[in-house]
């Protein structure tokens, strides 16, 4: 059978039969960062540097074999002869690393706490986050090359209920992180609340207009080298000016036009930074529009028109079809990259998950920045992942 | 079923279709044949008014093709290009379903119709329906493109250069199985080709095209041995005209009446061309060939001389 282009099997970094040299090196580079780096690191308080942890010290002989065990598993499970559910057991246990390692950190914190008062700070160290990011790889590395649909979704879906499980069971409580949380719960939620308001905010503007753009470029194919052009001069200005070079006008365009403030239009605040977040959409869903729409072929239009199809039979039927996976990738590469930028809504007075951000610069509380930050990382992971499985289940995959 | 009137289409100024007037009996077939940018293909799109003329008239079954709505139009009409178009993300039996889709047919009509014309073209329901288009060998698709513009049951079957993209063999054996669906469909068929050899092969109706003009009209057998003007003979083959007239011409055209003697082999059915005549004195190393007539029974015998008389 002849796999149409695209849908080649991704290339693998296999080498000869069953060995998986990927979650092989992961794991091994895992293992080597927990040797060498601490797992948390303690400090005296919220704003002292720390001294580092090891895994061992932190976690116990139980919890460090344990941690061990899964590594050894991973590369175990890597090293046998290919079979069915290799690739769901290395993400499950990928997603049991990651679930124990944080569970291992909140433990540590809580003994950390109640042998040295309120004020210890115990956050996560470098050999924690090597860990956690080993994990995420070969999740990711799963979800990449795992053919089946459920074998995509098992380990991902089962990480997410233990994180989460882990999240609200209350044990990471006394880690540094999650203090900096529960002193601001309330404008934590409002924040990232406002997060994706931005977000979906400027994403809507973009869709609309960039798509329209597109179209635009795809029917009048002429016209489609100087609207680039143009989008590409706004996707050069750093985000940062973007944000503030909108203050000038929108400020300006208040005062001649008083009804827009009663509007809640202003010049700082929400108004230009979902401007500006739309902005930037513009190029990435405008070109792909235009790309989705070109790479169908003209030949399979020409035959929709000559057996008689109406315009909007022909959308319908070719063009959206066609069209939808580039379409999809566009809506999740921009919706990653607006929720990243929405981080920098919070300089001009916008709000959103960067507020956390800039006062953690302001106080040099890392963990506070950290908390925006993860937040932020972790959003864009989960918008990501969803829309990933959306164009998975939307799109059509040949017979296996 | 067609006919075209005085057509003119240009381009920017250049005629692409000057003046061109031919009538396509119903249930004959008839190919449009001329080099690159002779303006056959315009000419196709023309009919189904995927171009619309500037001069002139095309009646489609005595209605100005002007008057009907080009959807309509284009759905009493089969259309087969050379990339043959198949949607890529329907399976077969859902490509094939499109112009039944459109006109509203009930699905077991449609489901029916999916079968019998995957018969008709060669495929096997059971083993094709399903599949995507790129699951197919490069000729099945051809074959899905016709059964596809066969679907809506059309009066009149319009084909741009449709076996063009694939191998000689394959070509062959869909030209066989169009001649075939012809004679048992009875379909009008309108086909663009630059291939001399398919366009003597499929037999029907000659139209020569060049620089947008009609040259000349007949059967292969007439354009071969009386070409209107040196364009025409150069289109087929130039110095290697003759080759092609043994292409076109039957054993039944040429051969005698007369006994054949003792010992001159198997005799060549008078259906058969003169090529394949050729073929078989070469082979046999012999000058003379006993002749079967296919519709009498009667014998005959054709000479070498026989093929080189004028």
């Amino acid at each position: 059978m002849r796999l149409p282009a695209g849908r080649e099997p991704a290339p693998t970094l296999r080498t000869g039969a069953g060995l998986d040299i990927l979650p092989l090196l992961i794991s091994a580079f895992a293992l080597a960062a927990l040797l060498l780096g601490g797992f948390v690191v303690v400090a005296p308080n919220r704003l002292l540097s720390g001294t580092p942890l090891s895994l061992w010290h932190a976690a116990g002989p139980g919890g460090a074999a344990t941690m061990l065990a899964i590594l050894g598993a991973i590369a175990l499970l890597a090293v046998c002869p290919a079979f069915r559910f290799q690739r769901v057991l290395i993400g499950l246990a990928a997603g049991a690393l990651m679930v124990l390692a944080l569970a291992l950190a909140g433990m540590a914190a809580s003994e950390q706490a109640a042998a040295a008062g309120r004020l210890t700070r115990v956050s996560l160290g470098a050999g924690f986050w090597t860990l956690f990011l080993a994990g995420l790889l070969l999740l990711a590395d799963c979800a990449e090359r795992e053919p089946r649909r459920a074998g995509k979704a098992l380990p991902l879906l089962a990480t997410l209920i233990g994180l989460a499980a882990l999240l609200t069971s209350g044990r990471l409580a006394q880690l540094s992180l999650a203090r900096e949380y529960a002193v601001r719960q309330q404008a934590y939620w409002d924040e990232l609340v406002r997060h994706l308001e931005l977000t979906g905010a400027g994403l809507a503007l973009a869709l609309v207009a960039g798509g329209a753009i597109g179209l635009m470029a795809y029917r009048r194919p002429r016209r489609a080298g100087p609207v680039f052009a143009v989008l590409n001069i706004v996707q050069t200005i750093p985000s940062l000016a973007l944000f503030a070079l909108l203050i000038g006008p929108i400020t300006l365009l208040t005062g001649l036009l008083p009804g827009l403030r009663q509007l809640g239009i202003s010049g700082i605040g929400p108004t230009p930074a979902i401007l500006a977040l739309g902005l930037y959409g513009l190029l990435p869903v405008a070109r792909g529009v235009h790309a989705g729409l070109s790479a169908v072929p003209n030949t399979v239009v020409e035959a929709a028109l000559g057996m008689g199809m109406t315009r909007r039979q022909i959308v319908h039927n070719t063009l959206i079809p066609l069209a939808l996976p580039t379409l999809l990738q566009t809506l999740r590469l921009t919706l990653v990259q607006l929720i990243g930028l929405a981080v920098l809504a919070a300089l001009i007075g916008a709000g959103g998950l960067g507020a956390f951000i800039f006062q953690g610069l302001g106080q040099t509380a890392a963990d506070l920045v950290l908390l925006g930050a993860l937040s932020a990382i972790a959003l864009a992971l989960l918008a990501d992942t969803a829309l990933r499985g959306l164009t998975l289940f939307l799109v059509r995959r040949p017979a296996q | 079923m067609i006919r075209f009137e005085g057509v003119c289409k240009s381009f920017g100024g250049a005629r692409a279709v000057d003046e061109v007037t031919l009538d396509v009996a119903r249930g004959s077939l008839c190919a449009l044949v001329g080099t690159s940018g002779s303006g056959k293909s315009t000419l196709l799109r023309l009919a189904n008014r995927l171009l619309e003329a500037d001069e002139g008239s095309i009646r489609f079954d005595g209605a100005d093709v002007t008057g009907i709505p080009p959807v309509e139009l284009r759905r009493r009409m089969g259309y087969v290009i050379q990339s043959v178009g198949l949607f890529p993300h329907w399976t077969v039996e859902r490509n094939i379903a499109t112009v039944p889709r459109l006109l509203g047919w009930p699905s077991a009509r449609i489901e029916q119709r999916v079968a019998e014309l995957l018969d008709l073209v060669g495929l096997t329901p059971g083993l094709h329906a399903r599949r995507y288009p790129d699951e197919l060998s490069g000729g099945q698709q051809q074959r899905v493109g016709v059964a596809r513009a066969l679907a809506g049951e059309p009066e009149l079957l319009l084909m741009d250069e449709p076996f063009g993209a694939v191998d000689p063999p394959t070509r062959r054996g869909l030209q066989d199985s169009l001649m075939a669906i012809q004679k048992r469909t009875g379909t009008t068929i309108l086909l663009v080709t630059h291939d001399v050899e398919e366009a003597i092969r499929l037999g029907g109706t000659l139209a020569v095209l060049d620089q947008g003009r009609l040259l000349q009209t007949g059967t292969p057998a007439q354009v071969l041995t009386q070409p209107a003007n040196d364009a025409v003979a150069r289109f087929f083959g130039g110095p290697l005209l003759g080759l092609n007239r043994l292409k076109a011409l039957r054993v039944g055209d040429r051969a005698q009446a007369g006994a054949p003697s003792p010992g001159e082999g198997v005799p060549i059915d008078s259906e058969a061309t003169l090529e394949a005549a050729l073929a078989r004195m070469v082979a046999e190393g012999c000058s003379r060939l006993p002749v079967r007539r296919l519709a009498d029974g009667s014998r005959g015998v054709l000479d070498l001389a026989d093929l080189v008389r004028p």
